[in-house]
């Protein structure tokens, strides 16, 4: 079986569409037309489809739906204010906006429900990132806010909590540009004020923070954890070190090791293959590079259009049977419980057919039973039966009958005992 | 390779197989008609099994001699076979399918090909045939549902295969009726013919589903057939490819449950609350959905009320809810939805009912009916926590809306819970939302699960307190010690009005375990007084679940009790389990004591891989626990310790590098940069006293700055702290025994200066041992005029004023609840250091403590201090 196709995935804030090239062979698959799209807007849910939010034009800004094989806008959902920042979970159950207006919109995406708003900022939301249900929201007003989505999603918690949010973080004294969340409940943030930090969510503090020489519009972690790639509005995508060496006290600049250079302009966006060893950078030069990152090197490159690219993904479409996708309800509607809507999706791999073992496999379950020492009562009484007791040769065959009864009921069955002897 | 006669080669020589078989069939086969012993039968399926004597499967180059040999033996089986199955005596035919039924499974593919459809005709005429004795019937059915699974591999075959199942449908359904195993096997082969073929079955679609549900609420059926038959109803919806039929079903199902609850229920609950769910299931203005079977049935028929409620109304309620179990965690070729609120609500109406009553006028309530419910409430209850478990599995991410309302309903329910099933089946829900949820859900559990875990796992060790002087010295004296510090802060706890009540209850029985932790829990009686194991199991899988999704989260609140306690667990698990394992492993049937063993080895790693941070405080009595283990060579407890001395490779030999920078740069520092130099200043004094270590010395200034800095740092210490002075405790209980203090010192400082070295990296816990570094002289400070480390220190803190500002206004201003159980762990840190300070050793000089005390007041508050005080004179006697 073929390995399954893997998509880059490139939007642009200029209206150029998005644009999938196939990874392995380079060749453009389809371009989703009518998506222009800010940085960190464009999203993909469990890989089943893809959500973009749209830079507001005129007086609207809609979230728009692509399915894998369409090239038009599957459907057009219009949320009350532009969106600047769009994730979704990893189940693609919800998805989860910022708007320009630092209020935080969370949907359903099986319903469309919008279950939630809250003011979670002062300005604009600029990033999210989900460590489980955590969120964390980096806005323009300089903070970050985690989240606990548990305690948002429930009337009566959000009212028993003291503060909605469980940690604010204060520390970047300029807009908080991308924030990326880490198992081990790291979270790494870049701003404006040109570095990155690291926090602990469960902590809820910072445990380090490093200059770097450009402001960083873009943060990728490494699965593995000890590395991440920030990319610089120089152009430069530098390979930062997540640990520090405590025998090595020196300046903080010991952590950037590294950095790919290619790109004319600012990188703004990066995406990491889940094993980590294909980085996909996009840039505001309009080119899309695919790096290796154990060599460092350029391996592919794609020109997306004009003007900056704003967004690149890397994704493995999962193409299902999807029900009709519903557009996103600009209000929290009035009873919104009663609309939620939780569905079990088909599992694709679910549609083979099931093993023979599945199945209650009579023979095996009896052979099992009549294995020597599972069963040694049975073969006592059986000799004693066919050859011991000569006053029983009369009802032999009766009593054999009702001794492989009995081996069904017992060792078939698992249940029964000896119900018809009794 | 020898031909069709002589000599083998050897045993794997393929020429033995037919004449195996030849032999087999001409020898040991019974002809139709004469009788086979079982023992003689077992082994004829063995021979076929282990030699594949069917499996025509010719090894190497082709050899057309050979093949046909075994052809010709093959078909001589075949036949023979078929005789049996013609034979009109019904153990022949028994015999006859059973053996056809192995050759499905065994022969070749070509062979099964070409005569699958003669095959199906012999058993289906099996099937069919009225006067078939019973036992014919069931190997039928077996052989019947193994005949379309080996068919399912075909995929050209797919069409007849369909028409084929097509045709069983009906005999089967015939069958569905009669009396237990036949049924039992004719739901098998149903269910078979279902999944595989969903499509013959959507002609017969209602005669199905009404066949299984007049055996669902037949009470003549048995309750293992019934949950086949619940199993069956819930595959039936993938027949339909269409969403509305799941959710018909799902719906029709909850509202026959919702009904008979509302019977059930009278007077212990409110009244409405049927209503409101029925509401839930049918919103207003929708058609409610036609009742599920045959209405008139439902009544229970004319049973006595009084045995009503427990052969009739509790096991349909829990067949059902089976039902929509296997519904829930199953998938259909269609998105299905889920009525998610309904089941909720359901679950928490049959959950908060314990009994008692709510109205108690109601004039149909008597006594006799509220015995009678309680009576079966265990059993009701036990289904809907399975609902509420398959509702988690099934609905996974999408239950967040409704997670906090679970957390509730599980935080209410642990009281109710008393029984061990029960708390079992609530642990294992508490471990699925945690695992689904992860770390968010973590913080609104945490309390619930440490205080009940807490609990279930105190009370196994805290009753036997007399044994404790049979036991070597080194334990009486750490647990005296321990309960002097325990006291001790208890004390000042106390003073600080926050010891929440179940730390303060915890205390006591911490207390009681460390003494009895020494000595096994020998006699019988004792066993019988536990917790059941089963509990105590779960407790501790839900503690290690706890660990691994959020252990470093708010550790201050719980981390040094859990930890502690699971030492403790692992420590007398692995006393008593030499023994027990082998006394009781045949006698304990569910749960044995190596399992327990192995949860609170699990757990105890758990505990040591989520400290934040910091090098953990057991690590080397844990590590000498694995390592013993490990020798238990040939158990999963061996198995599981070498795994565990892996993981704990990284803590031992720290190969990944620290996330905080060496570089004063954290809050920790900005936190408390007054004090920096106050230290300092301190410092330099008792270097004048203390002897340098020199594992120390190569690291230089820097590193008892850092620790400095680190003495000030509001987060992570605190919660250390009592796990440190333990340790402390420890070492100090082994000098006492060794009598002088010229000697405790000595050990104290081999223990103590690798301590601080690893301190180093790590973040969290260092003010302890920074005290204890102090006061034992290991701290090497040289000046505090050293340029480096007092430019390093003054540049990042001016750098990072307004962090600092930030930081200290923040917790005040939006986390007050948080705020104030940091100032209070930082007393109780200041606390415990201080008295170890003082414990610790005679040579530190009074000055030291009214240093720290003072250096204290500058960022803390007045009363706090004053707390402090006691805990110093309160520390002085434990010193002797």
């Amino acid at each position: 079986m073929a390995p399954p196709q893997q998509l880059v995935l490139a939007a642009s804030s200029a209206d150029a569409g998005v644009a999938a090239w196939d990874l392995r062979t380079g060749a453009e698959a389809i371009r989703h037309c009518t998506c222009a799209s800010r940085p960190r807007a464009l999203t993909v849910v469990a890989d089943r489809f893809l959500a973009a939010a749209q830079v507001s034009a005129g007086n609207s800004a809609p979230i728009h739906y692509y399915h894998w094989d369409k090239p038009q806008v599957a459907v057009k959902s219009f949320p009350v204010e532009p969106i600047r920042a769009l994730i979704t979970d990893p189940e693609g159950s919800y998805l989860i906006g910022g708007g320009v207006s630092g209020d935080i919109f969370f949907w359903e995406v099986a319903s469309g429900e919008l279950l939630v708003q809250w003011h979670a900022h002062y300005r604009a939301v600029r990033c999210l990132a989900l460590y489980d249900f955590l969120l964390v929201s980096g806005s323009e007003d300089g903070s970050i806010k985690v989240w606990d989505l548990l305690t948002m999603l429930d009337e009566q918690s959000r009212l028993e909590a003291k503060t909605q949010h469980i940690y604010g973080f204060n520390q970047h004294a300029l807009p908080v540009i991308d924030v990326a969340c880490f198992h081990g409940a790291l979270a790494v943030s870049s701003s404006e004020d040109r570095t990155c930090k690291i926090w602990s969510l469960s902590e809820g503090r910072m445990l380090r923070s490093i200059s770097f020489p450009a402001i960083i519009d873009s943060i990728v972690l490494d699965p593995r954890s000890h590395i991440f790639y920030a990319g610089g509005r120089d152009g430069k995508i530098y390979v930062t070190a997540m640990g520090v060496d405590v025998t090595s006290p020196s300046s903080d600049d010991s952590s950037i090791i590294g950095a790919l250079d290619d790109h004319s302009k600012a990188v703004t966006s990066l995406s990491l293959s889940t094993d980590g060893l294909v980085l996909i950078s996009g840039s505001e030069d309009g080119n899309v590079r695919v790096w290796d990152t154990r060599s460092q090197q350029v391996i592919r490159k794609f020109k997306h259009s004009q003007g900056p690219v704003t967004n690149v993904l890397l994704v493995t479409p999962k193409r299902v049977n999807l029900p009709p996708l519903q557009s996103l309800r600009k209000v929290c509607s009035a009873n919104g419980e009663s609309e939620s809507r939780a569905v079990i999706v088909p599992q694709p791999e679910n549609d083979v057919h099931i093993a023979g073992n599945f199945s209650s496999n009579f023979l095996e379950r009896f052979l099992d039973a009549l294995q020597p020492g599972s069963s040694s009562r049975l073969f006592e009484s059986g000799a004693s039966t066919l050859y011991g007791a000569p006053n029983q040769q009369g009802v032999e065959w009766r009593s054999k009958y009702l001794e492989l009864q009995d081996l069904f009921v017992h060792g078939a069955l698992d249940q029964l005992p000896s119900s018809k002897n009794t | 390779m020898s031909g069709a006669g002589g000599f083998l080669a050897d045993v794997n020589d393929p020429w033995l197989k037919p004449r195996l078989l030849r032999a087999v069939v001409g020898e040991r086969l019974p002809k139709p008609g004469s009788d086979l012993p079982p023992a003689e039968l077992a082994s004829v399926l063995d021979a076929v099994r282990t030699h594949g004597l069917l499996t025509e499967r010719l090894p190497g180059p082709h050899d057309a001699k050979l093949a046909e040999a075994w052809r010709a033996a093959v078909d001589a089986w075949v036949e023979r076979v078929g005789d049996l199955m013609q034979s009109d005596l019904p153990y022949s035919r028994w015999l006859g399918t059973c053996f056809l039924g192995l050759t499905f499974q065994e022969c070749s593919n070509e062979r099964f090909a070409e005569s699958y459809s003669n095959w199906f005709e012999k058993i289906l005429s099996n099937l069919q045939e009225p006067s078939s004795v019973q036992l014919v019937i069931i190997v039928s059915c077996t052989s019947m549902s193994d005949l379309f699974v080996r068919l399912a591999r075909f995929l050209n075959l797919k069409k007849e295969a369909s028409s084929f199942a097509g045709r069983v449908v009906e005999p089967v359904l015939l069958l569905l009726n009669a009396n237990g195993p036949v049924a039992d096997e004719a739901v098998d082969l149903l269910r078979t013919v279902i999944k595989l073929y969903p499509s013959s079955v959507n002609r017969h679609y209602n005669k199905v589903e009404s066949a299984i549900e007049t055996n669902l609420i037949s009470s003549d059926v048995n309750v293992k057939l019934k949950e086949k038959f619940a199993r069956a109803l819930a595959s039936l919806p993938s027949v339909r490819v269409s969403e509305e039929i799941w959710s018909l079903m799902i719906q029709k199902i909850l509202i026959v449950v919702n009904n008979l609850l509302n019977d059930a229920f009278i007077g212990l609950e409110e009244e409405k609350k049927g209503r409101e769910i029925l509401m839930l299931l049918v919103p207003p203005g929708n058609d409610p959905p036609p009742m599920l079977g045959d209405q008139t049935k439902w009544s229970g028929g004319n049973v006595h009320v009084t045995k009503k409620f427990r052969v009739y109304t509790v096991p349909t309620i829990s067949v059902l809810i089976h039902c929509c179990c296997v519904m829930l965690t199953s998938y259909y070729p269609v998105q299905v939805n889920v009525p998610v609120h309904a089941l909720i609500a359901l679950t928490r109406r049959v959950l908060s009912v314990d009994g008692s009553l709510r109205t108690k006028l109601f004039p149909t309530t008597t006594s006799l009916h509220q015995e009678l419910i309680c009576f079966e409430l265990p059993s009701l209850h036990s289904s809907f926590l399975d609902l509420l478990s398959a509702t988690i599995k099934g609905m996974r991410s999408q239950l967040l809306p409704h997670a906090a309302n679970i957390v509730r309903l599980m935080t209410k329910y642990f009281e109710i819970a008393k029984l061990p099933t029960m708390r079992t089946k609530v642990y294992s829900i508490v471990q699925q939302l945690l695992t689904s949820m992860g770390v968010g859900i973590s913080m609104h559990l945490l309390e619930a699960i440490v205080s009940n875990s807490v609990a279930d796992l105190d009370d196994s060790c805290g009753h036997d307190m007399t044994s404790l002087s049979t036991k070597p010295t080194i334990v009486t004296n750490e647990s005296s010690s321990k309960s002097y510090s325990k006291k001790r802060k208890q004390e000042t706890d106390a003073q600080n009005l926050h010891v929440s009540g179940s730390e303060k209850t915890a205390f006591s029985p911490k207390k009681r375990k460390k003494i009895s932790m020494s000595t096994t829990t020998e006699t019988t009686a004792d066993v019988i007084m536990l917790t059941p194991l089963s509990v105590k199991l779960a407790a501790l899988e839900t503690l290690e679940i706890l660990l691994n999704v959020g252990g470093s989260l708010r550790t201050d609140h719980w981390r040094a009790e859990v930890d502690l306690l699971l030492i403790n667990i692992a420590r007398s698990a692995c006393d008593t389990g030499g023994r027990y394992e082998y006394k009781l492993s045949s006698t304990v049937g569910e749960t044995s004591i190596a399992d327990f063993q192995l949860a609170s080895l699990k757990a105890l790693l758990a505990s040591f891989l989520s400290s934040s941070h910091a090098r953990p405080p057991y690590l080397a009595q844990g590590i000498e626990l694995f390592r013993k283990g490990k020798l238990e060579i040939g158990t999963k407890l061996a198995e599981f310790c070498s795994s565990a001395l892996l993981a704990l490779d990284v803590l031992t030999h720290p190969r990944a590098l620290s996330l905080e920078s060496a570089v004063p740069l954290g809050p920790g520092l900005t936190y408390g940069a007054p004090e920096k130099a106050i230290f300092g200043t301190e410092k330099y004094k008792f270097s004048l006293s203390g002897n340098q270590s020199q594992a120390l010395e190569d690291d230089g200034p820097y590193d008892d700055w850092l620790t400095s800095t680190k003495v000030s740092e509001p987060t992570g210490s605190p919660p250390k702290d009592s796990p440190v002075g333990k340790e402390d405790a420890i070492v100090m209980s082994q000098g006492e025994k060794q009598g002088t203090h010229l000697e405790e010192h000595q050990q104290t400082d081999v223990v103590i200066a690798p301590a601080a070295i690893q301190a180093v990296p790590t973040s969290g816990r260092s003010d302890i041992e920074m005290a204890d570094a102090a006061t034992t002289g290991t701290v090497n400070l040289k000046t505090t005029d050293n340029p480096s480390s007092s430019n390093a220190a003054l540049t990042p803190v001016r750098a990072l004023l307004p962090d600092l500002n930030q930081q200290v206004a923040a917790p005040v201003s939006e986390e007050g609840h948080t705020d104030l159980a940091d100032l209070q762990n930082k007393t109780s840190a200041v606390d415990a250091s201080l008295s170890k300070a003082v414990t610790g050793g005679e040579a530190a000089p009074s000055g030291a403590s009214s240093h720290f005390m003072q250096s204290r007041k500058t960022d803390d508050s007045d009363a706090e201090s004053e707390d402090s005080m006691p805990g110093i004179v309160d520390g002085d006697p434990d010193s002797d």
